[in-house]
């Protein structure tokens, strides 16, 4: 026996009870043991929707006094059994944010690996009343409890009400509660009822529509598409993940909008760089300039946010005794990182940043500026030369890599499959599935290795550097200095690491079944078409 | 998991009134717990207006081992019953049948030790083969005493026979119940039976009270429908005292 959960329509409480009651007597009476209690209801989810697109929402029950606990609830979306569900209590004060921040408990672990780095925002406060039901039998026993919710929600429709319907059994009495939970079930299919509704609602009340943003493309774009019609779709898309995630990219909400901002303004670049040849020369070396300086008035706070959210991961590097020597580069850190992020929030509050939004859009929007001519071509064509083409180049240069190339041989490989996979991403849509997933995924694996080997790198670089500065300017003791010394050893390690897993994934990438594919999306004539 | 039983080889003296407040204390305090009504009169089971019904009986609880399917939640969060069945009765004899019969109640009990921080038990009135095998289970024996000469009697017998190898590893926990401090005589059994025996008595007292009576009526422990009253204060001070000897005892055997 499970707790059930429901959620019904347009039905006030106190039919919904006498219903109940109908359906239950003789036997059992369904008995409000509260006339009701206020209640203020609010959702949370991270601004990509990590949580509903997992299949959860999370819901805050508060009591209007603010000095008594909230209660946290996730739920699961789909089916009605909430076997899977969770609670917690939230102290008074308290608002859903990191997952770090959540009370401690099973809630907070279901939580934590799907937001990760990201934080919890609110929908709009929904308020109505909670009552409490008991079920009891000929002897007065409570043998089944039920919790109702009702909230009034003002919405595009006009006003709407809707029952919240959370049922529990009672320990050794299964049949009273079968009972209750088919007299709600019956009620729940007569009016309209699904289990997101009043996450749906009281999220759109906030403006947000549930699902609305993710930072994965998925670009709707048709083979038929000329490389203009194609590019200015992208491009569009990647200018509004821009100004969508500005907003959290400036108050530094959390780090996710800096990183999405960032990935529109490369994802750009880099689609500008592989068709230069059908924009208007002039236009592009200007934008492309805007989209320089934007890339790098963001380098240095992503940069900071990148070593405090690996921060945990340096700890554990080091043996146990010296983990908290490292706690100095961590003040360092965040002292750097709120520089930084004041630098940043100026910058994209300038005049600069707006104008170029708005002759980006224009530029992007406008019928009139004549493109060049390669800009006529089939989409598809074009794609299909470029992504062959880094393909070539990705497999010359591999070829070429020996134990003895430098570092910067593989840094190079790893911009140009960078470039590679940003092309597949976009057009993905162009080729079927079949042939884009598996190779989607070896130059995921090619270029996870590199991006370690990178990184590895570039982050003993960086501490190298951070450790004079903390040294120069007196911020840290020698410990701290010996510390940071050790995590540049054992990064240096990680880097010699995946040098050699190199080889194998790079072999992989080269084989003939990746060939092809790639083969594939070049070839003129669709499979399967008519 | 602690096992604490309420006994006394006498009727009437507040056995089942301090099983149930206790178990309804304990799990206001947050602790999971589970009563065990073994008097198959049903006193405790009718408290919490559970019908005094196992399937099976007694016999199928002490072939099966599993008291699981038996286990009704009470009307309160973390405080579970294990009812009173009529078959209780003759658990002497099955208990002969079964053989071993000084362990066994000790094993019914062991599957659920992952479920519950506390299992109270509330013993019927007698000495008998059963009561010898709560003593081997349990942790605690309660025992309360209306503060009469002649209670020093009934319990005389418990401490000595507690000294017999077949005793098992129970602390024995005397506490004034049903106490009437107009009554001299009270007055004077009160002083000299905790002299008698120095540092056995538990110091909470159980005061005869009206609001302990409605019991009956109100087929609810005392702390639900009056949190704040004297008995209610006192059963929570008894419960304190009972976990704190249970807490020294645990230090002392270590
Ligand atoms: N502190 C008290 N004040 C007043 N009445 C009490 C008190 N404790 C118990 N009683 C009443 O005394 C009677 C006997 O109490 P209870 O049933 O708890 O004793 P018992 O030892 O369990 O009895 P039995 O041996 O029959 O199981 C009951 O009617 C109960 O309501
Ligand atoms: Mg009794």
């Amino acid at each position: 026996m499970i707790e059930g959960y429901f959620e019904i329509q347009n039905c006030a409480a106190a039919e919904i009870i006498e219903q109940i009651s109908t359906a239950l007597s003789p036997r059992y009476d369904v008995e409000p043991q509260t006339s009701g209690d206020a209640v203020a209801v609010t959702f949370y989810d991270s601004f990509d929707w990590r949580l509903f697109r997992a299949g959860y929402v999370l819901q805050k029950n508060a009591p209007p006094s603010g000095t008594q606990p909230a209660l946290l609830r996730l739920t699961r979306l789909t089916g009605s059994k909430a076997s899977t569900d969770r609670q917690a209590e939230l102290p008074p004060g308290h608002t859903p944010g990191f997952a770090a921040e959540l009370p401690e408990g099973p809630l907070a672990d279901s939580i934590a690996p799907l937001l990760e780095m990201r934080t919890l925002l609110p929908s709009n406060e929904g308020h109505g009343r909670r009552v409490e039901i008991a079920i009891r039998n000929e002897d007065q026993k409570i043998v089944a409890r039920l919790t109702l919710t009702q909230i009034e929600l003002t919405c595009e429709e006009g006003q709407t009400s809707l029952a919240q319907l959370h049922c529990r059994p009672i320990r050794g009495y299964p049949k009273p509660f079968r009972m209750l939970e088919k007299t709600i079930r019956r009620l729940a299919a007569g009016a309209a009822s699904d289990r997101g509704l009043l996450a749906r609602g009281l999220f759109a009340a906030a403006g947000r529509e549930i699902g609305s943003y993710q930072s994965k493309l998925d670009l709707a774009l048709d083979p038929k598409m000329t490389a203009r019609q194609a590019l200015r779709h992208i491009l569009l898309r990647l200018l509004s993940q821009m100004q969508v995630n500005a907003p959290g990219t400036c108050a530094a909400t959390d780090s996710e909008f800096l990183h999405d901002f960032r990935i529109a303004v490369r994802r750009s670049r880099s689609a500008i760089g592989q068709f230069k040849a059908i924009f208007p020369p002039t236009e592009r070396q200007h934008f492309s300039r805007e989209l320089r300086w934007l890339g790098q008035i963001t380098g240095p706070t992503r940069d900071a946010d990148v070593y405090l959210l690996a921060f945990e991961d340096y700890r554990a590097m080091l043996p146990r005794e010296r983990r908290d020597d490292l706690l100095p580069l961590k003040r360092f850190l965040r002292e750097r990182q709120r520089r930084e992020q004041r630098k940043l929030a100026r910058a994209l509050s300038s005049k600069r940043y707006e104008k170029f939004v708005a002759d980006w859009h224009g530029f992007l929007t406008d019928e009139d500026t004549i493109w060049q001519e390669a800009s006529l071509m089939p989409i598809r064509q074009l794609a299909g030369k470029r992504i062959w083409r880094l393909y070539r180049d990705i497999l010359r240069d591999g070829a070429l890599i020996t134990a003895a190339s430098p570092d910067e041989a593989l840094h190079d490989i790893r911009k140009e499959g960078k470039k590679l996979r940003y092309l597949l991403q976009f057009f993905d849509r162009l080729y079927p599935q079949s042939t884009t997933r598996p190779l989607a995924k070896t130059l995921r694996n090619l270029q996870n290795i590199l991006g370690d080997f990178q990184d590895y790198h570039v982050q003993s670089v960086a501490l190298r550097g951070f450790a004079d500065e903390m040294a120069e300017k007196r911020k840290a003791p020698s410990e701290t200095i010996m510390a940071m010394g050790l995590l540049i050893e054992v990064l240096a390690g990680l880097q010699a690491d995946a040098r050699v897993q190199f080889d194998a994934a790079f072999a992989a990438f080269s084989g003939p079944a990746t060939e092809n594919r790639f083969r594939r999306l070049r070839g003129k004539k669709k499979r399967g078409a008519p | 998991m602690q096992i604490i039983a309420s006994y006394s080889i006498k009727g009437g003296v507040g056995k089942t009134a301090a099983i149930v407040n206790l178990a309804h204390v304990a799990a206001q305090a947050g602790a999971r717990v589970l009563l065990w009504d073994i008097d198959p009169q049903g006193a405790a089971s009718f408290y919490f207006r559970i019908k005094p019904r196992v399937k099976g009986g007694s016999r199928q609880l002490l072939r099966k081992r599993d008291p699981d399917p038996a286990i009704k939640g009470s009307d309160f969060e973390r405080l579970d019953i294990l009812p009173a069945d009529f078959s209780y009765r003759y658990f002497d004899l099955q208990l002969e049948e079964a053989g071993k019969p000084r362990r066994r109640i000790g094993q019914i009990l062991d599957p659920l030790a992952d479920q519950y921080d506390i299992v109270l038990l509330d013993c019927p009135p007698s000495i008998s083969l059963l009561s010898e095998s709560v003593f081997r289970a349990a942790d605690a024996l309660l025992v309360p005493v209306i503060p009469t000469p002649l209670s020093a009697r009934t319990l005389e017998q418990l401490v000595t026979f507690s000294g017999s190898a077949k005793f098992g590893k129970a602390e024995i926990l005397p506490f004034f119940s049903l106490a009437d401090r107009r009554k001299k005589l009270h007055r004077e059994a009160m002083n000299e039976l905790p002299a008698q025996w120095p540092g056995l008595f538990l110091e909470t007292v159980i005061a005869n009270s009206s609001i302990v009576e409605q019991m009956g009526i109100r087929r609810s422990p005392v702390s639900a429908y009056a949190p704040s009253s004297p008995p209610a204060k006192a059963y929570a001070a008894l419960l304190e005292e009972i976990i704190l000897r249970l807490a020294a005892k645990a230090k002392t055997s270590d």
